[in-house]
């Protein structure tokens, strides 16, 4: 009955308006946390934006399927897998129309919804399976980014994940609106950066906005930068409930390879050779055999050039190698440039050029061309009068 | 009909012939509809029955990728009894899921192993709950976390000693003293110049010194005097190769054009 009357209602209202009212009732609804009604006006809008097929609702629409994703978000986990594919069958829907701003949107909330099932496969199916519009707005492409960060640092590809961290991170609007997201994309990024061998940037942590959030990181970064086993396990289990609330809790625990690491390497380059024992006694492993095979490890990871004497039970460091005869220089200098390069087409990549611009410009290019077509014409017939200057006229035609 | 044989063969101890049922049962589910899980349980928990039977007997006759394939049918149903009301365990999930996780450490597909434990775990809320209660599941955590750190000597103890949590499990411990025993060598090829044949034998967790000696020609070691002397492979190329500069220098040159 409701739906005749909605249908009704329909034929006078412009579908942008209609749609629009949707929004506006569903954002107070939920802002004054009436979830039930705030359910009836997300099912009407979702009916609503299935029969709309115009160009002109596309930004309204996506910003539609954000709210009533939030709604579901906010009701709990029982409502998300009806939604999803709800999402899913739209997200092919604006894919075939073109709809660049619903198809990022939507592709993002899928993301947000996987990852927060913790269902990294599907999301990584996702992603390799639709590819993110890149007229898309900045902003989702920054949760884009982030959340693509996310799956690739789980899945243990941490370069590829602090690459798109980064760049999340240089896209997003460094203003206070969008603080809560500079600070996550920032946590992941520290965490990332900590799990590929770098200590992150002690400004990072100082900036003011960000000091009070990122202390817990700063510990942990500090335990990893020291190589102090006990101080990392301790510090972890400290801010456990933090951290899982982050959802950088499985991450830090992979640091603890990392501190060990630290830990040989420190060791290595203060003392030239070192009893096992007692490089057992300062990282407080609890047997010299695993200590011995950590340090083999660190050998061939190249962590650091030292050889072991197993009869005699110490490690042995090399003489440090003078870096400027190896291509150690070479490959940082090309990994800046590199860098420089992406970053220049990065910033070419995001400009952008008002639609449809191009055609002012040559509407008056092609005045201009008129123009000089009329003035030959003039020279040519102020020439017939002039003949002394027959010959150069020719020329400048 | 196929189910019940499999399921009984199963129950008598001949996982033989319930691996050669297992086609046929697949298929008699999917057509009654049953590989799909819906809200009646009772269908339900006939098919995930019959799929865990399946997927262990797989294992014993050490298929691997029936096996995987198997787990992925039943990782539907496992998630959908997480989400409804009746979140009552099931004895074989946890086993089932240890012994996939197992797999993809065998296997060395570290990504994949932290996908699904990322999926287990709700983003770390139950690992501490995973690490100290369950012994299925905690046992693969454990084995990771020590590969990823070095600890060859640990990974061999649990994997020889009582605490492997079943009998399944103990399927996947050669292929993983295997692995083990690969990267210790190849660590040791680097960190020691030569090294006594009874220590070559205990770092690498071999029996007997013939199987040092076996080990040792298959590495192209050589023994000499009771020691083994490592093939000094000194890979340190100090001078840089000239390809890889000049295709750089080519790379800059064309990204200068396209900027300019």
């Amino acid at each position: 009955m409701s739906g005749d009357k909605a249908s009704a209602h329909t034929a006078r209202l412009s579908s942008e308006v209609d749609l629009f009212m949707h929004l506006m009732v569903l954002v107070y609804l939920m802002d004054q946390k009436d979830y039930q009604n705030a359910n009836l006006v997300s099912e009407a809008a979702i009916a609503r934006l299935k029969q709309s097929n115009k160009r002109t609702v596309d930004f309204i629409a996506a910003k539609l399927w954000f709210y009533i994703s939030r709604l579901a978000e906010l009701q709990g986990p029982e409502m998300l897998p009806a939604l999803c594919s709800e999402q899913l069958t739209a997200l092919r829907t604006a894919t075939l129309r073109h709809d660049t701003e619903s198809q990022a949107s939507l592709i993002t909330l899928l993301l947000r919804l996987y990852l927060q099932n913790h269902d990294i496969a599907m999301a990584d199916n996702l992603v390799s399976k639709t590819s993110f519009p890149p007229q898309a707005g900045n902003a989702l492409a920054c949760r884009y980014l982030y959340y693509l960060s996310k799956i690739r640092a789980i899945q243990l590809d941490y370069s590829s994940a602090f690459e798109h961290v980064t760049g999340a991170i240089r896209k997003c609007p460094q203003s206070s609106h969008a603080l809560g997201f500079l600070q996550a994309a920032h946590k992941l990024s520290i965490v990332i950066e900590l799990l590929l061998g770098d200590i992150p940037d002690v400004s990072v942590f100082r900036r003011v906005e960000f000091e009070r959030v990122l202390k817990p990181y700063f510990e942990v970064a500090q335990c990893v930068r020291v190589g102090d086993l006990e101080m990392f396990s301790k510090t972890v289990q400290a801010h456990k409930p933090t951290l899982i609330r982050d959802g950088t809790y499985t991450l830090i625990l992979r640091l603890r390879q990392n501190v060990i690491k630290t830990g040989i390497r420190t060791m290595s380059l203060t003392y030239s050779k070192i009893s096992l024992r007692d490089i057992c006694i300062g990282l407080k492993l609890d047997n010299e055999a695993s200590a011995e095979y950590m340090v083999a490890r660190a050998i061939r990871d190249g962590v650091i050039e030292a050889s072991l004497n197993h009869d005699e039970g110490y490690m042995q460091s090399k003489e440090t190698l003078d870096v400027y005869i190896t291509d150690a220089a070479q490959l940082a200098f090309h990994d800046r440039i590199q860098f420089c390069g992406a970053l220049h087409d990065e910033y070419v990549k995001a400009m952008r050029y008002p639609m449809n611009e191009h055609k002012s410009e040559l509407k008056s290019a092609q005045e201009a061309l008129e123009r000089e077509r009329e003035l030959a014409n003039e020279i040519q017939d102020g020439d017939i009068d002039d003949e002394d200057d027959e010959d150069d006229a020719d020329f400048d035609l | 009909m196929s189910v019940a044989q499999l399921n009984k063969a199963y129950v008598a101890g001949d996982y033989k012939k319930c691996y050669e049922l297992a086609v046929s049962a697949k298929l008699e589910l999917a057509k009654s509809g049953m590989l799909i899980p819906d809200k009646s349980s009772k269908n339900a928990d006939t098919a995930r029955t019959t799929l865990e039977r399946i997927a262990l007997a797989a294992l014993r006759m050490s298929d691997d990728n029936t096996f995987a394939r198997t787990f992925e049918q039943l990782r539907v149903f496992y998630s959908l009894k997480k989400s409804g009301k009746a979140a009552k365990e099931y004895d074989e999930k946890s086993k089932i899921t240890g012994l996939y996780l197992l797999l993809l450490l065998a296997k060395n597909d570290i990504a994949g192993f932290h996908t699904t434990l990322e999926s287990l775990t709700e983003g770390g809320e139950d690992m501490a709950e995973i690490e100290s209660l369950d012994p299925y599941l905690s046992y693969p955590v454990k084995l990771e976390r020590w590969l990823m750190e070095g600890s060859y000597g640990s990974v061999w103890k649990a994997t020889q000693g009582g605490e492997v949590p079943s009998e399944e499990y103990a399927l996947f411990s050669p292929i993983l003293v295997e692995a083990i025993r690969n990267e210790v060598a190849s660590c040791s090829e680097r960190a020691y110049a030569s090294l006594p044949v009874a220590s070559c034998r205990s770092l690498l967790f071999l029996d007997s010194d013939k199987e040092v000696a076996d080990f040792a020609a298959a590495k192209g070691w050589t023994i000499k005097e009771g020691r083994v002397y490592f093939e000094f492979t000194s890979t340190e190329n100090i001078t840089v190769s000239e390809s890889i500069i000049i295709e750089n220098v080519i790379g800059y040159a064309r990204q200068l054009e396209s900027i300019v």
